[in-house]
């Protein structure tokens, strides 16, 4: 595996294209330098042992099973949001359709 | 003068006082001040009017039956849903949105009689601890105006702090309610994890994101807590743990007849137990406000008993990892498509462009920072050296405090952030350096517990007194001690007045 810490202009390119998020060329130099910071950090818990650890994706309420933890919903249709209501929301629309930009032919993809 | 929301309540039950006065004495605070600090970022006059002559109906018929609250003008914080106004997370992305539903939480403040006078600036989407990452600009803190109130709920903390309110709500996803508690001179609750719905909370990191009360005592926080608290169908993670009264016991001190007050104090956060990392960090008043704290609960009777939180350290770490990751996925809802700013493209550009363009210009660096942050640590090579890491850090974090609360402990004391209220901007260029802030409140919330801070002392910096509040950390679902053993050491420091910031 790379070393982490070093993060390059590059690395920074590829998680914004990633994560869909356009950054500028002058974005991209301050993150690489603010993102190296943070992962060093991060990197300190790998002098860690945690092998007898089980991962703990939520503690809540200890970590369940002791009856007040999640619960599921029935499965059932509820009541939602209006169309309407849906549409007020949206940036661009064409009732009852929200608009995207084309998506075959040459309309887009990453 | 500075009236509780217990008390504005009560004055509106026994009719020495009127909802629309008190909502109109509210909406004058906020004229006359929030130039000043910028701490509410939309006003709700109009409507909060209008539910103010409501509740005065209410209790000239002699209505007044489950309305604790009454008449209590309120701030919430900004990623709290409300189905009039905006709520834009101090974001561009949200700036124009208007939410077609309430939160549970505040659907639950206004059915006890709240009356919701404004929405509150925060960091954008409550990342950061600031308050300065907002698309609004930062909020100032009432005590010195060229520094930050903390955050990332440091528009709710100011608005209690500077009397535009008695009441707000905040969200405290990894010490967003209580190190601006602690910098603006309020209480700041942050309730067991499943406490309090979270539905129409706009998610940052669901596993930790809980929304809390701030209030100018215990008390009204207390009050607060007992109001929005419970299970919620619409948030399959809320609790169906019982609530307890929380306000009617609260006057009596934990210890005696309980089988005694254990306080424990983690070693990494006094004197020469600090480890290396946290040490160097805890400025002197912070310390001193401490020491100041243990002295006043052994006065009460407490035994002070050291613990050890081997983690406070590394839990930065794991913290930064859950929540980035967390982060990243709860933000890719926001796609320029169904909701917020869209982006215009050029002829040729598609969905991809949609959305990269449309998030490049709706959020700021700080989003953007935690987002790629997220995406970096869940990608495919770095999954099990990051995240998977940090939720065995989150397991031990959770074991370090059970033993604690094993050892007898019924809270446990310590710092809520190393200093007091810092200069706007000066941590800006340092994202590390802000992340370190969080050393004592992160763990918490991997945790899950419930954590309130109680003002405790004053700092005097550059001329200038500011607050500094300390933490207490109870067991799971345990508020109901957690807030009396706060209002012990309230009642003993008695700093009343004194909490009224005095700007100069």
């Amino acid at each position: 595996m790379p070393n982490p810490s070093s993060i390059s202009q590059a690395d920074v390119r590829k998680v914004a294209k990633l994560a869909r998020l356009y950054i500028s060329d002058a974005e991209v130099s301050q993150h690489q330098q603010a993102l190296a910071a943070v992962i060093g950090y991060m990197d300190t818990l790998k002098s860690l042992d945690l092998s007898a650890e089980a991962a703990a994706g939520t503690v809540h309420a200890g970590a369940g099973g002791d009856g007040f933890g999640s619960h599921l919903a029935e499965d059932e249709v509820g009541p939602t949001l209006s169309n309407d209501a849906l549409m007020k929301m949206a940036p661009l629309s064409m009732p009852p359709f929200v608009m995207v930009p084309k998506v075959l032919d040459d309309g887009g993809g990453a | 003068m500075r009236r509780s929301a217990i008390e504005t309540a009560s004055l509106l039950r026994s009719k020495k006082l009127s909802a629309v006065d008190a909502v109109r004495e509210s909406l004058a605070a906020i004229e006359g001040g929030n130039g000043a600090i910028n701490a509410v970022v939309e006003s709700l006059g109009e409507p909060a009017l209008a539910r103010a002559k409501e509740i005065d109906a209410r209790v000239a018929r002699g209505d007044v039956e489950g309305l604790p609250l009454a008449g209590v003008p309120v701030v919430l914080k900004d990623n709290i849903c409300l189905d009039r106004g905006h709520t834009t997370c101090a974001s561009e992305m949200l700036r124009k949105f208007e939410s077609p539903y309430s939160a549970t939480a505040a659907q639950r403040l206004e059915n006890a009689g709240a009356i919701v006078v404004g929405k509150a600036n925060l960091d954008e989407f409550a990342m950061g601890g600031s308050t300065e990452h907002s698309c609004f600009g930062p909020t100032r803190n009432p005590w010195d105006v060229s520094r930050v109130p903390g955050g990332s709920s440091g528009g709710s903390a100011a608005a209690v702090a500077a009397g535009f309110v008695s009441l707000s709500l905040g969200s405290d996803t990894g010490g967003s309610i209580r190190q601006p508690a602690s910098h603006c001179g309020v209480v700041g609750l942050k309730p067991t994890y499943g406490r309090v719905s979270r539905y129409g909370l706009v998610a940052y990191a669901s596993s930790l994101d809980q929304i809390g009360p701030m209030a100018t005592s215990v008390a009204d926080a207390a009050l607060a807590l007992q109001v929005i608290a419970g299970q919620d169908e619409h948030d399959m993670t809320s609790s169906s743990h019982a609530v307890q009264t929380f306000v009617v016991d609260l006057e009596r001190p934990v210890g005696g007849n309980d089988g005694g007050l254990v306080i424990g104090v983690p070693k990494q956060a006094r004197g020469d137990g600090a480890s290396g990392g946290v040490r160097g960090r805890i400025h002197k008043a912070v310390g001193e406000s401490l020491e100041h704290a243990i002295r006043v609960y052994q006065k009460l009777g407490a035994e002070i008993v050291e613990i050890d939180l081997p983690m406070t350290d590394a839990g930065i770490a794991a913290y930064y990892i859950i929540a980035t990751a967390e982060a990243s996925s709860n933000l890719a809802r926001f796609d320029g498509v169904r909701y917020g700013r869209r982006a215009t493209l050029a002829p040729g550009e598609g969905l991809f462009e949609l959305y990269a363009k449309s998030r490049g210009e709706g959020f700021g660096a700080e989003v953007k920072r935690r987002i790629m942050l997220g995406t970096h640590v869940l990608s495919s090579g770095y999954y099990d050296a990051y995240y998977a890491t940090a939720l065995r850090a989150r397991r031990r974090i959770f074991e370090d405090f059970q033993k604690a609360f094993g050892k007898g402990c019924r809270a446990i004391l310590m710092p809520n952030s190393p200093g007091p209220a810092f200069k706007i901007g000066e941590k800006t260029s340092d994202p590390l350096a802000l992340y370190l802030e969080d050393v004592f409140t992160v763990g918490v919330n991997l945790a899950g517990l419930p954590a309130i801070s109680v003002p405790t002392s004053f700092a005097v910096e550059d001329g200038k007194t500011l607050p500094i509040g300390m933490q207490l950390v109870g067991a799971s679902f345990d508020e109901g001690v957690l807030l009396r053993v706060a209002r012990m050491l309230e009642r003993e420091l008695d700093l009343g007045e004194k909490l009224i910031p005095m700007r100069g």
